[in-house]
Formats: C-alpha cells, structure tokens, sequence
C-alpha cells in the first residue's frame, strides 16, 4: 500500500527531483494541554453593552467607533460586549458583569425598578430626545390602519423592547385585544433590523419596530427600508438611554458622563456622532420614562 | 554496425512510446489533474469557509461560543475533508476551535494576521497529512479570522487511484503492444526472410526458389518484383543462349572466301588452288553455298537474239 500511496511521487521525483518537491517542516495540529478558549477576566476594564437594538453584525458597525472613542478620551480600556437580548443585558448589570450598557426604554425602567439602574445620558437624535414605535408593512401591503393586520403574521422586536413589544402589545391592548388573541401567529427577532428584513422579505405581515433604528438604515442604506412602508407612528417615547450598573464608582461614572456629554465638542467625537445619526448625548432625568411605566402598568392591569 | 532486426526495433520502440505516454499521463496526474482537484477543493472550502464564517459573526460578537463550536462540529460531521476549524480574535487569541486538546502554538501562527480583508490559502504539511489552510476574515478582520483546515489527503489517494490506472492501461497497452508488434513483425519480416533466401540462391546462380507472393503491401510488391526481376534475367538468359547457339550454327555453316582469286580476264575462269582453271559458277559453288540460277541479262539478250528483241528490248533472267 506504502509503494501505492507513494506512486506517483516516486515518478514525479525522477522527472522533476529539482522542481515539483516543495520541502516543508510538518507543523503539530494539537496540543495535549486543553485550551479553554476562555480569556481571565480582564481587570480595570469598561464592560460597555451595546445589544438588544439591532444584530450584533449591524451593531459592531454601528457602535463601535462610540466605544473606541469613549477608550480614548477615558483613558479606560473598553470592552465591547454584545448580547441578543435585553434581559441578558439586564442581569449582567445587576450581577456586576457590565458597567454601561446601551438600553432600551423598557429595560430601562425595569432595570430602574429591580436593581437602581442608574441613566447616564441619552441620545438627541433629529433634534429631539423621543422615539416612536413604527409599525411598519410591506411596501405593497394593502393594510391602512394597524387594525387591517388582524390574522396576520406579526414580528416583534425584544420580549423587554419598548419600541418592539411594549408599544404594540398597547396599542392592541387600547383595541381589547392581546398578541395571541390578533395575530394568526407572532415572533420574536431580537433584533429591530431583523424586523424591518422579515417585513421587506414579506417573510412576516407587519412589524413593530424603533423609529431611530428604521430612520438611520434609511438612510444609509435605503435599499433596507425600500421594501417597507410605515404603517402607524406611536406616541412619542423617552429615547432608549446609556445606562450605568448601579455599583459603577463615582469617579469613573462622572469621567464616562464627561466625554459623552461633550463628545458634540470634540470634532472627533462630533464624527463618530454624526455616523450614528446622533446630534449629541444630553442628560436625561428618570422621569421622562414615566410613559413607559404608565403603559407597562396599564397592560399589567388588563385581564389575559 | 550491429544488426537490429525489424521485431527488436518494433519492441523497442513500443517499450520506449508506451513507457513515455505512462510517464506523461503521471505527470499530468500528478500536476495538472492535481491542482485542479486541488483548487476544486479550496473553491469548496472558501464557499464552506465564507457560509460559516458570516454565520459565526453574531454568536462571536456576542460571545456564545458554544453555539460557534456546535456549528463546527456539525460542518466536520458533514464534510469529511474538514479536519479542523477555529475562530481567532482580532489579537490573535482562539475563541474556539474544533480540538480535543488545544490548538498548537504552531497551526496558530501558520497563517499570519493581516490587516487585509481578503482570504488567504495555504497548503500546510501536518502531522495528519497534508491540510488546506483556509483564513477568513470576520467581519472585515474587525472580530478575528476564521480558520478552516481541509484535508488534501482524499486528493492524494484519487490521484494514486489515477496513476495506478495508468500504470495498468499502460502495462495492458505494452502487453497487447507486444504480442501485436511479434505478429506484424512476423507477417513483415516472413517474405523479407524469403526474399532474402531467394536473393542469396539467385545470387549463387539458383533461380529455381521464387519469392511465395502473399501479401498486397510494400513488402509483396518488393516480392513481386523480385520475382519479375528474376523472370525478365531468366528470359534475357534464355534468348541469349539461344542467339549464342544460332550465331555458333551460323557460324560453323559459313564458308569464307577470301584472298586474291587468279580469274582469266577472257573467258572468267578462276585457277583453282591445285591449278586447275574452273568455271567460275563451279568454283563459287564448291567454295560457298550459293547456287546459280541461268538467266540473260538485257544487255547479252540484245545480244543474242537481236531480231526479237531488237535495239530497245529487254528480258528477265529466269
């Protein structure tokens, strides 16, 4: 078999002995020792979230330039940390696995009730500090009014969204109706910019999805949203917030507050914002989210 | 000048052409029919390697290596040429990989980070055989590079599969070659032979042992003339012999009358050699084989019998 396997370099070798052998050491695939494929946790370390709003592929893009920028002018090495849900998100704040996190409303105001989930600035985006949820259709969909969706296949974004979830299960809840009760059948994304897809893709009938989300893909990629056509805007809401895990030192937290705040100062930081479709971070007072608690606390009270 | 004959020189030269068309054809297996199994499989690999590596961005962002790991071991379970898979992060350092064990120092630094976003293959030599290395940026390089190892040692044993074809086509071809090159050898060199043994009996005079004529190719028609070369000499032979012959009679028939012949200048006689004065018809005659016939001449006729045939007549000798 050895003289088989060996054929045909044997021939090659007297024909080419100087040409075709390409000497080569022969590198060890494996080590004994198991790797864990685990880092050790990095010390003296900003662990910055930034999930739950969109993919963690569009989310990269989109962040990581903000968080590169905060490194710099903190002078504290920050991590980017992603996850695909608002809930993880969440319990690594309270268990003290994050620092500052990108949330959204609803999160917000539950990681505020939980675990004193402190804000430290929020967004101003097209002049304003609000966002809607958009309930947004295929572009040839004869749907007039949410209503017109009945029977239909719906996506929402995070089970905790505001803008994915919170906002529709209202606005249905105002109609004596639930999700269950109206759709044929919903799902789950985890994603806003995997809503606005399933819709453009007509995989889903509607969606309900952040109105800050679906303006920066339009335009910056408006063969995204092309497919699409907004259906209903919802109320304004408080814009999802930067928040810090309640344990964060003072120093640090005063530190990340100062750069955020004054990045529309620094020509650099002005850049990264500009990317992001950000005016600037401005402070926000816990109260602006009271709209959010309000609606929680009123589906909370409605029979199921 | 050593002699080679016709079937020897046949043999040869389908021993050197049939060895030279194996040759050839292991080469082109070993070369050409090689690289493109081999680029099949690195065009194969990218596609596998590209198909993960955008499905691996997510989970790697995000940190749930596991369900990476799952992803990997499903690919391997699948493609049987994959022998290793694993992500590395923008530092260089391994997320998660396909081994038991760890990933060697080695492996790791086979492939250089880069800062460009393209892919990049090489061919690597492990200590389980020969590997495509395939590198894959994640996201643009931004989150690390996956890397694919596929095995080349499927291609090893097609192109062995393919040269042990050869090397039988070729020995069938030789074996086939040969039994045919002894046949038409024989078949060539059998009238050679007899026109040989026929040339060297003509040679020695023996034209009794003509070339046997049973074939309509160059070699019959070299035997056909032969044999009509043979004939025309034996014909030219024979009609000489005969002419010879006929000139010896001729000869010996002739009788030759030469020197000074004494002949009376009156009456024509001719002294014979023991002195006797002859008419010269009789002596002629004695002396040659011609014969006389008696005839006048116009001239003497005249003549003679002037009043038949007057001034002006003539007459035919009889």
């Amino acid at each position: 078999m050895a003289s088989r396997r060996h054929l045909g370099w044997w021939v090659a070798l007297i024909l080419f002995s100087a040409g075709c052998a390409r000497p080569e050491a022969t590198i060890t695939l494996e080590t004994d020792a198991a790797s864990s494929g685990e880092a050790a946790p990095e010390t003296g370390v900003l662990r910055f979230a930034v999930g739950g709003m969109i993919t963690p592929k569009e989310g990269m893009a989109y962040y990581r330039d903000f968080l590169r920028y905060i490194q710099e002018k903190t002078g504290v090495k920050v991590a980017y940390v992603d996850r695909e849900g608002y809930a993880e998100i969440n319990e690594m704040l309270r268990t003290g696995q994050l620092e500052v996190a990108f949330v959204c409303s609803g999160p917000y105001v539950d990681g505020h009730r939980e675990f004193g989930l402190e804000l430290l600035a929020a967004p101003q985006a097209y002049g304003v500090t609000v966002y809607h949820s958009y309930i947004i259709v295929p572009k040839a969909s004869p749907a007039v009014t949410f209503a017109d969706l009945r029977g239909k296949r719906f996506a929402f974004a995070d089970p905790l969204s505001n803008s994915g979830k919170l906002v529709p299960t209202y606005m249905l809840a105002k109609m004596g109706e639930t999700p269950e009760s109206f759709f044929k059948e919903f799902v789950f994304t985890r994603a806003h910019d995997r809503s606005i897809k399933a819709v453009a893709q007509e995989v889903v009938d509607g969606a309900a999805v952040d109105s800050l989300i679906w303006e920066y893909l339009n335009a910056v990629d408006p063969e995204r949203t092309a497919k699409t056509r907004i259906l209903e805007k919802s109320p304004p809401y408080a814009i999802p917030p930067i928040v810090v895990a309640p344990g964060l030192a003072a120093e640090l937290k005063t530190k990340v507050r100062e750069v955020v705040l004054g990045a529309h100062l620094d020509p650099k930081g002005r850049a990264v914002l500009a990317k992001m479709k950000i005016d600037r971070f401005v402070s926000i007072d816990d109260r602006a989210y009271d709209s959010v608690r309000e609606m929680q606390a009123w589906i909370a009270k409605q029979p199921r | 000048m050593p002699f080679r004959s016709i079937r020897r020189k046949f043999l040869v030269s389908l021993v050197a052409a049939t060895s030279f068309f194996a040759l050839a054809m292991i080469v082109f297996a070993e070369t050409v029919i090689r690289r493109m199994l081999v680029t099949h499989l690195q065009e194969k690999g990218l596609a596998i390697a590209r198909t993960v590596a955008a499905d691996s961005v997510n989970p790697i962002i995000t940190e749930h290596y596991f369900e990476v790991a799952m992803a990997f071991h499903d690919l391997r379970e699948a493609e049987e040429d994959v022998l290793y898979a694993f992500v590395l992060d923008e530092n260089g350092r391994e997320l998660v990989h396909t081994f038991a064990g760890g990933l060697s120092t080695e492996l790791k630094g086979a492939q250089p980070r880069r800062a460009a976003n393209g892919t990049r293959t090489i061919e690597l030599q492990t200590d389980r055989g020969p590997v495509l290395d395939i590198s894959v940026p994640l996201l643009h390089g931004q989150i690390g590079w996956l890397r694919l190892g596929l095995s080349t040692a499927r291609i090893r044993h097609q192109v062995n599969g393919i040269v042990l074809l050869i090397v039988l086509f070729a020995a069938a071809t030789f074996a086939v070659g040969v039994a045919a090159a002894v046949g038409f050898a024989r078949v060539i060199t059998r009238p050679l032979l007899s026109l040989t043994r026929a040339a060297e009996a003509f040679g020695r005079g023996d034209t009794s042992q003509p070339v046997v004529i049973d074939s309509q190719d160059e070699v019959g028609k070299l035997a056909g003339v032969f044999n009509a070369m043979v004939a025309s000499r034996l014909s030219v032979e024979e009609e000489r012999e005969v002419l010879i012959e006929e000139l010896r009679r001729t000869l010996g028939e002739v009788k030759t009358l030469r020197g000074f012949l004494p002949i009376c200048s009156s009456c024509k006689k001719i002294r014979s050699d023991q002195g006797y004065w002859q008419q010269i018809e009789s002596y002629i005659r004695d002396h040659s084989q011609a014969e006389f016939s008696h005839g006048l001449c116009p001239d003497c006729a005249r003549t003679l019998y002037p009043e038949i045939l007057g001034p002006g007549g003539g007459s035919h000798g009889t």
